[in-house]
């Protein structure tokens, strides 16, 4: 992994000197999710994560935020497809995750990956997320070296919104320090509405309270779009089970409900005002997250590069 | 993404009865219940996603962009059935909207125009109602001068008392549903209220009776979005939800309106981005927040839809009859 000179690299000769066209409409719908996994050549397996980060989606932000020599992570990289589009895009790339199912697909993934010749710069790391991961992380170099750290609002333990924004904020709270000063943060989520009442919840606003809690603050909300826009019309490919939610939505509230079509993505980055004393501070204590016993999980390794 | 002239919602599903123009030029355009309910078939769902760019300006508009007037059709389309009271609720002018009443349309002037789509609901056989929210008795908008006002709001457009409405003088923090000022329950009866949200203006919603302006079972429409000053977000959506979640009022739905194309697919810029030609980076040091030019082009609106919960969560037969969009 090189290191990295500064937070500028000079423009060749001609370049435009204005800042990035970043929209906050991002067009990722135009192949779904299953056409972007196959012709991703991804594990027949990658489709059963539920909370997949659509690599549509994950391509743009990477291509948008970071250039290549870039570093990316993910705290919660589940079945990879960050770590792969990073790399597919010449940026460095470093995944963690506390499950082992998600840990051996998301490795299987960059093997092939890079079993296909795509050009990759530098080591991927997939890291097991346990307490002290983010000390090892620290100790290898990486304070203030990630240039965008780039996940999805995974469920909680009990798969409550609650337990997973709890989540969130330990994993923002532990690997914010090993973001550069001026990084970014890019947080997608899904829409969720509530189990009983139906009515929608401000999931992107409570990521956002949490993520300034950890000393990130937002600059944009967009739209990461997971359906097909032809003529002005927007074609969802909604699964059967997302149009029998909806008609359960709709009769409990008694109007029309939508289709899903898009997901929020919330950018961060930095907050000028807490990143010097974060990164002069030691980092945070850290503490083993209250989860349940995960037999074996003491056998795995700390990290193992891919 | 490209998209062609948009027909009107609605229109391939129904035929809209003839009106009388001469009484649509009276100040309350009121249209009778016309199509029995259960005659009307069931259109397609629509999606969180509209892609209104490049709708045409609604014809007798001047102020009311395409985007925003054809998200009102559709709106009225999907959500309301013939015969329902729609009001457009244009917000108080804003003291920043006043300030920069000449300057570009990003903010709540791009919302000037809203009641300008009155004749257009009046015409989808809806009673159509126009008013504008009651600025603060204490709010700076109420010391400019006259003609910054006449120049940021229609001379037409009634007050909330034309209606019979009045704002509230102060949210009720003890209660989730304020008192109503005669105790007599709620007067306005609107099926559907759309209106706009300035992200740096939202005082107002805690001032407006929005108990006594919808129907127990009416739909509040916000058109809003999220802006940046000095490189930091001002996301109206939390101040948005809790002020009217404190009313009773919860988030049925959020809709994304695109207003503008989208500049560059993340093919091209993930190309780019490997060439390094394309896509420079722009100064994301921390000290850089008070950069002039966001790294962002904010193309779309948010649409927030609100309604009271029904009371019955099984038992609403009665909705796979409503008329929906085909967007």
């Amino acid at each position: 992994m090189s290191k990295r000179t500064g937070t500028q690299r000079p423009l060749p000769a001609g370049e435009r000197s204005e800042g990035p066209v970043v929209s906050s409409v991002w067009p990722t719908g135009t192949d779904s999710l299953t056409t972007q996994l196959t012709e991703g050549g991804y594990h027949d397996a990658t489709g059963a994560d539920p909370a997949l980060m659509a690599p549509a989606i994950a391509r743009y932000a990477i291509a948008a935020l970071t250039r290549p020599g870039d570093v990316v992570l993910d705290p919660d990289c589940g079945a990879g497809t960050t770590i792969v589009e990073a790399l597919r895009a010449g940026r460095h790339a470093i995944g963690l995750t506390g499950q082992r199912r998600w840990w051996r697909l998301a490795r299987a993934n960059v093997t092939a990956t890079k079993a296909r010749g795509v050009f990759v710069d530098g080591m991927v790391l997939i890291l097991d997320r346990r307490p002290g991961t983010a000390v090892a992380a620290a100790t290898a170099g990486l304070t203030g070296r990630i240039d965008l750290l780039l996940t999805t609002l995974r469920p909680g333990p009990v798969g409550d919104l609650d337990g997973a924004l709890e989540r969130l904020h330990g994993l923002l709270a532990q690997y914010r320090p090993l973001l550069r000063p001026g990084g970014h943060v890019v947080i997608t989520s899904a829409p969720q509405r509530h189990p009983v009442r139906y009515d929608l919840l401000d999931v992107p606003s409570r990521i956002a309270a949490v993520a300034t809690a950890a000393g990130l603050a937002p600059v944009a909300r967009c739209v990461a779009l997971t359906a097909t826009v032809r003529r002005g019309r927007t074609y969802t490919r909604a699964a059967l089970a997302q149009r029998r939610a909806a008609a359960r939505s709709e009769r409990a509230l008694g109007h029309p409900v939508a289709l899903p079509a898009h997901h929020t993505a919330l950018v961060l980055r930095a907050d000028p005002d807490a990143a010097d004393p974060a990164l002069n501070q030691p980092l945070p204590a850290l503490h083993a997250p209250p989860e349940p016993h995960r037999p074996g999980r003491g056998t795995r390794p700390d990290s193992a590069a891919a | 993404m490209t998209s062609t002239p948009h027909p009107e919602p609605g229109r391939h599903h129904r035929r809209l009865p003839h009106r009388d123009t001469a009484s649509l030029r009276r100040g309350r355009h009121r249209a009778p219940r016309t199509t029995p309910a259960t005659a009307v078939a069931r259109g397609p769902r629509p999606a969180t996603f509209w892609s209104f760019a490049d709708a045409e300006m609604l014809p007798g508009t001047a102020l009311l962009p395409g985007w925003l007037g054809r998200t009102i059709v559709t709106l009225v389309t999907t959500y309301t059935r013939p015969g329902d009271r729609v009001l457009l609720f244009t917000p108080p002018p804003s003291p920043r909207t006043l300030q920069h009443a000449a300057g570009n349309a990003r903010s709540a002037e791009g919302y000037a125009g809203l009641a300008e789509a009155v004749w257009t609901v009046a015409r989808l056989g809806r009673g159509a109602d126009a008013a504008t929210a009651a600025p603060a008795s204490d709010d700076p908008a109420e010391h400019t001068d006259s003609s910054r006002r006449a120049a940021s709001e229609s001379g037409s457009r009634p007050r909330l008392g034309r209606l019979g409405l009045h704002p509230v003088p102060e949210p009720h923090p003890d209660s989730a549903r304020p008192r109503h000022r005669d105790g007599d329950g709620p007067r306005g009866g609107f099926d559907l209220i759309i209106t706009a949200l300035d992200p740096h203006a939202t005082d107002w919603l805690a001032r407006t009776d929005w108990d006594a302006l919808l129907t127990p079972r009416g739909l509040l429409a916000i058109v809003t979005h999220s802006d940046s000053r000095d490189g930091w977000l001002r996301d109206p959506h939390a101040a948005l939800l809790n002020t009217l979640g404190s009313r009773g009022l919860r988030c049925l739905d959020h809709i994304a309106v695109l207003a503008a194309p989208v500049p560059d697919t993340p093919d091209r810029l993930t190309t780019a981005a490997r060439m390094g030609t394309a896509v420079p980076a722009p100064d994301f040091s921390p000290r850089a927040v008070d950069a002039p030019a966001p790294p962002l082009r904010t193309v779309h609106h948010d649409l927030v839809l609100l309604g009271r919960m029904a009371p019955d969560a099984t038992d609403d037969g009665a909705l796979d009859e409503k008329e929906t969009s085909d967007v």
